[in-house]
């Protein structure tokens, strides 16, 4: 049986602007996956303890506070201490184009910039989590 | 009617009110970890803010407890993160002076009863 794609849309850091983060979340609901929010002010362990227990094929983090070059690696390091290496970790936000090859050196899979379109994001999603299992996901 | 508005302020905060010392002292390293790495002084001291202002609502044995772990937790941050931390909290008096004096007075109030944050305060300068 395919099992939906479960996706952890979280707030990390310290900025308090959720907007795009639902708006995504939304997005990737209205798609057909199984979407778990975490509200805004998450620290890098909650975000991490949250895709454990929700046993998440992908993290998706929001960060608008300039925090990125911070907060993204510590994710990634904590996935990595919980065997959590299978699970595709993206973001977006505010995020300067100087800072990308950095991030995706540090295991941020993709980042979505200011202007990436919601189809563009469920898109992407489908298919990374897709070529992670090996097999077609649903929807 | 007007709405009121009872959300807290600062809800990673709010929830560690009645947690053990222990715990509260974990949660404001993992806090202090966050505002050092805003890269900006202007935006660390936006974040500064709100903890403040949900300390400031506290009663006052609570609110003595969480600023005092809080001060723990900030002694045991790299010299770099206290700086970080430090240039934006002087940027916060413009924001709200009478809010951050009246945080500096329960920290003041606290120091005197521990030797090593009076020690940590004159190695800082402070």
């Amino acid at each position: 049986m395919k099992r939906p794609i479960r996706v952890v849309v979280a707030k990390a850091g310290l900025d308090g602007h959720d907007r795009g983060a639902k708006v995504v979340a939304r997005a990737l609901r209205d798609a057909g996956m199984e979407v778990i929010y975490t509200g805004v002010h998450q620290t890098p362990e909650q975000v991490v303890e949250t895709a454990a227990q929700e046993d998440a094929d992908a993290v998706g983090v929001s960060l608008l506070s300039g925090a990125h070059n911070f907060i993204f690696p510590r994710i990634r390091e904590l996935m990595t201490e919980r065997g959590m290496d299978d699970v595709l970790l993206f973001g977006g936000g505010i995020i300067p184009e100087d800072d990308v090859a950095f991030l995706r050196g540090h295991g941020v899979e993709r980042v979505f910039q200011p202007g990436s379109s919601l189809e563009e994001i469920v898109t992407y999603v489908r298919g990374a989590v897709a070529e992670r299992r090996g097999t077609p996901v649903a929807p | 009617m007007a709405k009121v508005e009872d959300r807290p302020v600062d809800a990673g905060l709010t929830s560690v009110k009645g947690k053990s010392d222990a715990e509260v002292l974990e949660w404001w390293k993992q806090r202090f970890a966050l505002l050092a790495a805003i890269p900006t002084d202007v935006a660390r001291a936006g974040a500064l803010l709100p903890q403040m202002r949900e300390l400031s609502q506290l009663p006052e044995p609570e609110r003595r407890r969480l600023t005092r772990e809080r001060m723990k937790a900030f002694m045991s941050l790299g010299s770099e993160q206290h700086q970080r931390i430090l240039a934006a909290r002087k940027l916060t008096y413009a924001a709200d002076e009478a809010l951050v004096k009246s945080d500096d007075a329960i920290a003041d109030s606290l120091a005197r009863e521990m030797p090593e944050a009076q020690e940590f305060g004159k190695r800082l300068g402070l």
